[in-house]
């Protein structure tokens, strides 16, 4: 009896300790154009076990220096529902290192539920991701975020050729109807 | 000449005709019954596009509703944020409810948390009876480019029967370990 309880709750333990699967979803891309623009993500897991764990990322490409804020959230009903989120920061797609770490500000007055901050005002022209990391609860946890990005324009070198050219054709023609 | 200017009276007073506009309406209905599972959550999240000329309270408004189902007896809890520019514009949310479908009352009743990035809470102790719910964000606009998101995540309250289950399995361990002893 003994030992068919011993193998029964090594069995047991074996069989969750081998679902402990990464679950991460396919990377997504976000557009974010020059000037103020507003960018919001989420995601919802179904069929995960507790234990699993996630890191999604969110590809964007900065064509000026960028300041951003944005706020990434998850919620529980109970202790053991959905998901902890366990990090999230924008990373250089280039060299996968953080750039800009996210900060965990639990308000944790009534319940579980997990939000991280991010802001940063300089960051430079280049390709980033958001990384969104946790620990799955229950079978179907979710996560959310929104936030601002302000891109500073690069003024096109076109445009001051432009003015240039439109100034002399106006010159141009005052010359005419002077003569 | 002339015409030029009957021109440029014409456009200005097109252009007030439009300063002049009338409430836009951004709410939108989304049915979230397929991601959620009986202790499960869901996410929401929207990016709302907004005329210049239409910016600030009374020239546009949301009441969002997503919609589900609880096909048991539960317990609910959300949080939304809606970050700001520096500026201070965005969307401003004035309410975060949970319904019950058909109801005029809200079950649980959201309140802001956090100034910075709008963080709106509720989390109920009274327990849902199962049926149909949506959950409510509103607000309205002040930039033309703004968004919100949020999580809403149900505790299934363990049934009467699954708890007599459980008393009825224990006893019969009991008696079990009894007679072996």
């Amino acid at each position: 009896m003994k030992t068919t309880l011993f193998v029964t709750a090594t069995l047991l333990m074996a069989a969750s300790a081998a679902h402990a699967a990464n679950v991460s979803s396919p990377v997504e891309t976000l557009i974010v154009k020059a000037g103020k623009g507003s960018l919001a993500f989420d995601n919802n897991f179904s069929n995960t076990l507790a234990g699993d764990t996630f890191a999604d990322r969110f590809n964007f490409t900065l064509s000026g220096t960028a300041s951003v804020r944005v706020t990434a959230t998850s919620t529980a009903a109970g202790l053991n529902d959905s998901l902890d989120l366990t990090g999230f920061g924008i990373f250089d797609a280039a060299t996968n290192q953080l750039v800009a770490p996210g900060k965990l500000s639990y308000l944790n007055d009534d319940g579980v539920y997990d939000k991280w901050t991010l802001s940063t005002s300089n960051l430079a022209t280049g390709s980033y991701y958001f990384q969104v990391s946790g620990t799955m609860l229950a079978p179907g946890g979710s996560f959310a975020a929104n936030g601002t990005i302000n891109v500073s324009p690069v003024p096109e070198p076109a445009m001051p050729a432009m003015l240039l050219g439109g100034l002399a054709m106006l010159a141009f023609v005052a010359r005419r109807q002077g003569k | 000449m002339q015409k030029l200017l009957q021109l440029c009276i014409a456009a200005t007073l097109g252009f007030g005709t439009l300063a002049q506009a009338a409430y836009i309406d951004q709410s939108r209905l989304v049915d979230m019954s397929n991601t959620l599972s009986a202790g499960g959550s869901f996410a929401f999240s929207r990016t709302i596009d907004t005329d210049a000329v239409s910016l600030g309270q009374g020239l546009n408004g949301f009441s969002d509703r997503y919609a589900f189902n609880l096909a048991t007896a539960s317990y609910a809890a959300g949080l939304m944020t809606s970050v700001p520019y520096d500026d201070d514009t965005g969307l401003v949310i004035t309410g975060f409810n949970l319904y019950k479908e058909g109801a005029t009352v809200a079950e649980y009743a959201g309140t802001l948390r956090d100034p910075f990035d709008q963080t709106w809470r509720f989390k109920g102790a009274d327990v849902l009876t199962a049926g149909n719910y949506f959950l409510e964000v509103s607000g309205y606009a002040t930039y033309t480019n703004a968004s919100y998101s949020g999580t809403l995540s149900v505790s299934a309250v363990p049934e009467p029967g699954s708890l007599a289950m459980m008393l009825g399995g224990l006893a019969m361990l009991g008696v079990a370990l009894r007679h072996r002893a």
